[in-house]
């Protein structure tokens, strides 16, 4: 995914792109590790530096998100903060920063140190430059040295003259974590523009709010100041909000009324279809979910067919994950109640798989496909089929995200249910021991298509690549030094289908044979290409590659622990 | 499996049958009045034309057995995956886990995942059962957690004690192992010890808590942590077992149980002459008992100069079992065609 983020900032005609090193992803094109530096310098210095960045850094991971991104996105100027703070007392994370650095210099990439000024004032001189190059610079939240690293960039991109757009993006709260850069700004505005309109709701609400009586004799005189006042601000962001976020702005008014009110009924609420709006806002600001479960279960109980209310009550209990019985008996409830809703059918497959009850959701699988058909209702694979693979998928259940995943007509199978199918054959593989290639090149005869990362030849003297092998580290023995490696092996000339091998690797052999600087200690789980080369003169030779770490594959997220598991925490 | 369905017939011997198609085991206990313990499951064996068999499922069909309790030592992919099936064909037996449950290690790989999701589904079929209190087990080392087994077995949880549960949590890096549910099957004077991967401090916190002799005592053990000497414990095994001792081990199969000198076989061999092991680690297709050093002579292969084993490719039929008499003593021993004995 980083790289695709990568590929499309690129395209987007970004030059330069800060990334937060504080935040979960680092998934744009750049570099400042001026955030790690000062935070190695934190640490305790007693500890080993590998150590301390595996359990609180997890430093070998952002090395390698940052050296793959460098790779995919080409920036133009590339900036370090004090490199030499990287690798430390420790040899896997010096080779390692040192490798980047070696290849950032051989492609003639710009390389700056980040200024040490104060947060405040490199924060007024980039608006100050963004200004200038007439370009929008947003959401400036961020450690303070980042924002140094930030300037410094764009300062040093202004100098080359070269650029065409500056735009840096730091987020630390996530609120755009999983939004998309767009290559027109036109979301960030819009966001911006409802997030906005958010806060002044919630004050206007607030200084309302502190006006009403509060007394038990006011009691009705606060209701339907409340409602009334609910009422306006409704109306007033139907003005102010596109059509199609209209219902959000509707209820994000009936939230901020409802913190300030002490029950649901002093808002004047008391329709299901109003209880049902203000459950779903309840619900999307995810920090009052059992207030929005109350709230949505007395608009069912106003109306017990009311679908919008049936949906909520059933989404927010699924997604809560304690009680999935309660989940699966309000997604059936739906399901009886409109058969030809696929949504409702996917949610109730999709419970059953995250209820561990492959086979109740094998027969309500086969059930939605007789009732979208009686009810003359296509089925959306992007709404039907894929979420419930998806999920079957997150628990290994591969029979039947199998059978969903070939239920989609050939001609609708589109890149996301490509990878679906990718993570499910090699789910399989895995399954039967064959896990020796990422997920999406495990491909019929992927052996035809050779090596990722050996070269047919040694370019120092030519020698000829006779044989490779695939393989992961399926083992770690760091008392013995012992890697084990479950491979398959592929013989130039030889038709295939390879042979499976497993073998071990002491840290000693790994060392002469290892190509690149991963530190033998960080070989766990990690693809491997082990090549055999043939030189014109002398011995057989071997060269060992480390593969790249695969990029997490976007599942659904596993439900949250039960109360039987959490009382004894 | 053939074998297996002679035990269905047998009413006057306990039996154990311990399956480990590698990697993965499962312990079944049964008494002659047709109760039976089903410790732990695994899917495989990995043999691609033997792909969607669940050996333990496939056992309890030979033996004519309906589980009367089901457990889950510890979540981890080579004893949990599978259980789910289980627990939604036997769905009214008990189903026993330790309550503390700790995310399975990440990881990036297919196989990482698939771990993570075996995992994740056993605990949610475990969650849908113990709402149902009679399902409900909490394997912890107390009295109450006690189980009968037919009219006259009974099973004891060894560990882990609610202490050691409560702590798991607290730990930087949890371990599963720590934490497993070792356990204690009698039926008159039949003693069994079931190891589950309890590490070795483990068994050193069981042996304060219960009397030192006990596990010295006992008919058959069912080695912990497929016998890798970070499960060796002196109590566990047994200070001197006689030979005829049955001790049982599942390879998992990534250099665990470990032939090196001083390591998990060698260690194993200070006390114990034989080991009964289900399947070889690294199996290529040999056929019957084999001895160290037919193992190490499958090592011998090299791929540019990296030594090798064998492929991964098992016979599906990797098991022991065992028809204990009511005095402890072994009436038969049946071994599938993977299996094999590890002779000191």
């Amino acid at each position: 995914m980083a790289r695709r983020r990568a590929a499309h900032l690129r395209d987007a005609g970004l030059d330069v792109v800060v990334v937060d090193c504080h935040a979960d992803g680092l998934d744009a094109p750049l570099v400042v590790l001026a955030a790690l530096a000062e935070q190695l310098e934190r640490l305790d210095p007693n500890c080993s530096l590998a150590a301390r960045f595996a359990d609180q850094l997890q430093m070998w991971r952002r090395l390698e998100l940052l050296d793959e991104s460098l790779q995919a996105a080409s920036p133009d100027v590339v900036l370090f903060d004090a490199p030499e703070l990287w690798g430390g007392q420790c040899r896997g994370a010096r080779h390692r920063c040192e490798t980047i650095v070696r290849r950032i210099e051989q492609a003639g990439w710009r390389t700056e140190r980040a200024p040490d000024r104060e947060p405040e004032q490199l924060h007024d001189a980039l608006l100050a430059l963004a200004e200038a190059a007439g370009q929008n610079v947003s959401q400036l939240a961020h450690p303070p040295r980042a924002v140094g690293a930030l300037a410094s960039a764009v300062l040093a991109r202004l100098s080359s003259g070269a650029g065409r757009r500056y735009l840096a993006r730091l987020t630390i709260d996530g609120v755009y974590r999983d939004w998309h850069l767009p290559p027109t700004g036109e979301a960030g505005t819009l966001v911006e523009a409802l997030m906005e309109f958010d806060g002044n709701l919630r004050r206007l609400a607030r200084e309302v709010a502190e006006q009403l009586p509060a007394s038990a004799t006011g009691a009705a005189r606060r209701r339907r100041a409340l409602g009334e006042v609910r009422e306006a601000l409704t109306a007033a962001g139907a003005e102010r909000a596109p059509e199609r976020h209209r219902l959000r702005v509707e209820a994000t008014a009936l939230a901020a009324l409802l913190s300030e009110a002490e029950t649901v009924d002093e808002i004047g609420v008391i329709g299901s279809e109003q209880l049902t709006l203000l459950a779903a806002s309840l619900s999307a600001r995810a920090v009052d979910r059992g207030r929005a479960q109350e709230t949505a279960e007395r608009a069912v109980a106003l109306d017990g067919e009311d679908i919008d209310a049936l949906r909520t009550l059933a989404g927010l209990v699924d997604d809560a994950g304690i009680d999935l019985s309660e989940a699966r008996r309000l997604w059936q409830d739906l399901v009886m109640l409109d058969q030809g809703d696929q949504d409702a059918h996917q949610a109730l497959v999709s419970a059953m798989l995250a209820d561990a009850d492959e086979p109740a959701a094998q027969l309500a699988w086969q059930w939605a496909g007789l009732d979208l058909e009686k009810h003359h209702q296509a089925p959306d694979p992007d709404r039907l089929h894929l979420p419930i693979a998806a999920t079957a998928l997150a628990r290994s259940r591969t029979r039947i995200a199998r059978e969903v995943l070939f239920d989609v007509p050939p001609n609708r199978r589109m890149p996301a249910w490509r990878s679906l199918v990718d993570v499910l054959e090699a789910l399989e593989a895995a399954r039967q021991h064959e896990d020796v290639l990422p997920v999406g090149e495990m491909t019929d005869r992927w052996w035809e298509q050779g090596p990722r990362r050996l070269a047919g030849r040694d370019p120092v003297d030519g020698a000829r690549l006779i044989s490779w092998l695939a393989g992961r580290v399926s083992a770690l023995d760091l008392q013995d030094q012992v890697a084990v490696i479950q491979g398959m092996q592929v013989i130039d000339g030889d038709p295939g289908p390879p042979q499976t091998q497993e073998l071990m690797m002491t840290a000693d052999l790994y060392e002469r044979l290892a190509a690149d600087s991963v530190a033998f200690e960080d070989l766990a789980d990690r693809y491997v290409e082990l090549g055999v080369y043939q030189p014109e003169a002398g011995p057989e030779r071997s060269i060992l590659r480390v593969r790249r770490r695969p990029e997490p594959l976007a599942l659904p997220a596993r439900r949250s622990p039960s109360r039987a598991w959490r009382d004894l925490r | 499996m053939d074998d297996l369905a002679a035990l269905a017939d047998d009413d006057e011997h306990l039996h154990v049958v311990l399956i480990g198609p590698s990697p993965g085991e499962s312990v079944l206990v049964g008494t002659p009045d047709g109760a039976w313990l089903v410790v732990d499951s695994m899917l495989g064996p990995t043999h691609p034309s033997q792909q969607d068999r669940h050996p333990v499922a496939e056992a309890l069909r030979r033996l004519g057995a309906y589980p009367s309790l089901l457990a889950l030592t510890h979540p981890h992919h080579d004893h949990a995956s599978g259980l789910t099936d289980l627990i939604n064909t036997y769905d009214d037996a008990p189903v026993g886990c330790v309550p503390v449950w700790i995310a399975p290690a990440g990881g990036m790989s297919s196989t990482a995942m698939l771990l993570k999701g075996d995992a994740e589904d056993a605990r949610a079929a475990i969650e849908r059962a113990w709402k149902d209190p009679v399902r409900e087990w909490r394997l912890l080392a107390d009295p109450s957690a006690d189980r009968s087994l037919g009219t006259h077995g009974r099973v004891e949880v060894l560990s882990p004690s609610q202490q050691e549960a409560d702590a798991a949590h607290a730990y930087p890096t949890p371990s599963f192992n720590a934490i497993s549910a070792a356990m204690r099957v009698t039926w008159h004077d039949v003693e069994l010890i079931l190891g589950a991967d309890l590490t070795t401090p483990g068994w050193q916190a069981v042996q304060g808590r219960r009397a030192p002799t006990t596990g010295d005592a006992a008919h058959m053990h069912k080695a912990s942590h497929h016998g890798s000497d970070t499960g060796h414990h002196a109590w566990a095994l047994g200070v001197a077992p006689p030979t005829h001792r049955p001790v049982g081990l599942t390879p998992y199969n990534v250099r665990v149980p470990n032939f090196a000198p001083g390591r998990d076989i060698d260690k194993l061999h200070d006390t114990i002459d034989e080991l009964a092991m289900t399947a070889v680690p690294g199996y290529a297709g040999n056929p019957g008992p084999v001895q160290v050093a037919s193992i190490r002579a499958a090592r011998t292969a090299t791929v540019g100069g990296v030594p090798a084993v064998g492929g991964r490719h098992l016979a599906f039929d990797a098991w022991w079992a065992w028809s204990l008499r009511p005095d402890g003593t072994v009436g038969t021993a049946r071994h599938g065609s993977a299996a094999n004995v590890v002779i000191r």
